[in-house]
């Protein structure tokens, strides 16, 4: 068994004195290093802890946890999102991948739950827990969408006419008869109003995109999107993380992302 | 000034080259400060390693069932799913109940483990099998091909990235004995509708303005589609013989699928580019599977 006398500690202490200068400022500030070190991974330990057993739809009104996680969410976005989602989040128009720097949510509500709960299994991923409820039909194909046979395929003619009914639900100019053609399709057989709601203005539950907006998930909301939307379908994903990442990571990401749109620390309004 | 007195030899400097000149207080030192990092080390692995029995439970959990995590974010999902608040707005009751609801069905999934229920169960082993395949799945998904890959796909499998051709034709029945006439009457230039006139024709009724190739395909059948396909805008085809009389297609407007730019055919490109992969990785890892099991295969199934 070693033990460490008084006289060792004399010892230690004199090995220090006949160090020079150098060498004391050396080691001096690797103690100082080491030990700030720890302290540092205590507190951010703390901080984790306290950030992963908050309820994420609280965290808004915690600034100081806000920022630590956006912070540290940023690092997780870049390295695993930032692929598809662009650096600065805003998307890619070609591939179907949202904006996540603008106020407009496809699942859910925006809240962070609802950003870490498709950070965790992702959309149309390879997870039984993903969001998969829906895709769009591809209308220009013999079965439309195989999932439900009754939905049949549409003409181009009826195509352009749903077309014309979305340029009045944005307020556009359009042909009128066109358009009138195009709001029976989009309620009757088309079976549009069955994701996108009956005022097009689309279902978050589902992420059916609000078609009323300016906003377009693939595309540039030119005609000839529009109609290769409508007429070959669409599907986007999004990967599942779970188990890829660690859960303090996949919070991290959902706060920074969540902070994009909101402002840092910025809490969020309370409901009317 | 006092003169200087005469100096004692000096000490010789430790070393370690020298067994004799090591400073044993630095040694133990140093031997102590290696002893508490590896202590802190070990403890560091043995404590956050998977499998590790641990009496705190994980903020990122709300309960350990033998050991078995019970994620905060599934607690948090759950009680929004059944109660429609946060799990900061629900009541204690509401949160406890969801609690042991979780506590009861990892409880359960453990004995069912325990029972090997998946060697009799079917739709355990359907289960088992979706998620297995979907964990290699996922490994495709995560990672997003350049779009060099991408192009070389899209260059590969062009023709796939095609859009629907459109046509737009009319489907004439005439006399059988005046359908030679007509046809040349069509393909001399004359208007559709005296040409239908003259000969007594009619209009089948089978399309209707402009069709997906697909839906003319359906209507016409193969054989007259086909013949359509082949005509150009203004064409009429040679007359088809059929129970009804003689069919003579006129051509009015024929929109042959083109491919894609790139950029319009980008998602679909990636998604069959992901499909294909997820397909090939499933493959090579059942590969795996059979290669490390020992599979006994009874004497008349061999």
């Amino acid at each position: 068994m070693v033990g460490v006398s008084r006289r060792d500690l004399g010892a230690m202490g004199r090995w220090f004195g006949a160090l020079d200068v150098r060498m004391r400022a050396v080691a001096g500030l690797l103690l100082v290093a080491a030990l700030g070190l720890a302290v540092w991974a205590v507190l951010n330990g703390q901080a984790e802890a306290r950030l992963l057993s908050a309820d994420p739809d609280t965290l808004p009104a915690q600034p100081a946890l806000m920022r630590f996680a956006a912070e540290r969410g940023e690092g997780v976005f870049k390295s695993h999102c930032a692929a598809c989602h662009g650096q600065g989040a805003q998307g890619h128009y070609t591939l179907g991948m949202p904006n996540l720097a603008d106020a407009d949510w496809l699942y859910g509500e925006g809240d962070i739950s609802d950003i870490e709960t498709v950070v965790l299994y992702g959309i149309r991923a390879q997870n039984s827990r993903t969001w998969k409820l829906a895709d769009m039909p591809a209308f220009a194909r013999p079965r439309p969408y195989p999932r439900e046979p009754l939905i049949q395929p549409l003409t181009p003619d009826d195509i352009r006419d749903v077309i014309q009914f979305l340029r009045v639900a944005q307020g556009q100019p359009a042909n009128a008869d066109a358009a009138g053609r195009g709001a029976k399709i989009f309620a009757t057989r088309g079976g549009c109003y069955d994701c996108h709601s009956h005022d097009a203005r689309g279902d978050p539950a589902i992420g059916a995109p609000n078609l009323t907006d300016p906003i377009w998930l693939f595309g540039d909301g030119s005609t000839k999107w529009i109609y290769d939307s409508i007429a070959y379908g669409r599907a986007g994903t999004c990967p599942s993380w779970v188990n890829r990442l660690s859960p303090a990571e996949i919070l991290e990401a959902s706060v920074y992302v969540y902070s994009l749109s909101h402002g840092r620390t910025s809490p969020k309004p309370s409901l009317p | 000034m006092t003169a200087k007195s005469a100096a004692p030899p000096a000490k010789p400097k430790p070393g370690w080259r020298n067994a004799a000149q090591v400073d044993v207080a630095r040694s133990r030192w140093a031997y102590a400060i290696g002893a508490v990092i590896g202590l802190l080390m070990a403890g560091f692995a043995l404590f956050t390693a998977k499998g590790t029995s641990t009496l705190v439970v994980p903020p990122e959990d709300v309960a350990l069932v033998n050991q078995q995590p019970i994620s905060r974010v599934d607690f948090d999902l759950q009680i929004k799913a059944l109660y429609n608040v946060t799990s900061s707005q629900a009541t204690r009751e509401q949160r406890q109940a969801v609690l042991n609801q979780m506590i009861r069905e990892e409880l359960f999934v453990q004995r069912g483990k325990e029972l090997d229920v998946a060697s009799v169960d079917a739709d355990v082993r359907t289960a088992m099998v979706n998620a297995v395949e979907q964990g290699i799945g996922a490994d495709v998904l995560a990672s997003r091909p350049s779009d060099d890959k991408l192009m070389a796909w899209y260059v590969e499998h062009k023709d796939a990235y095609s859009n629907e051709g459109t046509m737009t034709v009319r489907d004439l029945v005439f006399p059988a004995d005046v359908a030679p006439a007509a046809a040349q009457a069509l393909k001399s230039g004359q208007k559709v509708d005296a040409v239908v006139a003259q000969f007594k024709g009619k209009d089948s009724g089978r399309v209707n303005g402009e069709e997906f190739y697909f839906a003319a395909k359906i209507h016409l059948g193969d054989q007259m589609f086909n013949a359509a396909r082949a005509l150009a805008n203004g064409q009429a085809s040679a007359p088809i013989p059929s129970s009804d009389g003689a069919h003579i297609l006129y051509m009015v407007t024929n929109t042959a699928p083109v491919p894609k730019a790139f950029e319009e055919a980008r998602a679909q490109v990636l998604a069959d580019y992901q499909k294909a992969a997820i397909t090939r990785l499933q493959s090579g890892d059942e590969n795996f599977f059979r290669k490390r099991a020992n599979v006994q295969i009874a004497e008349d199934l061999r």
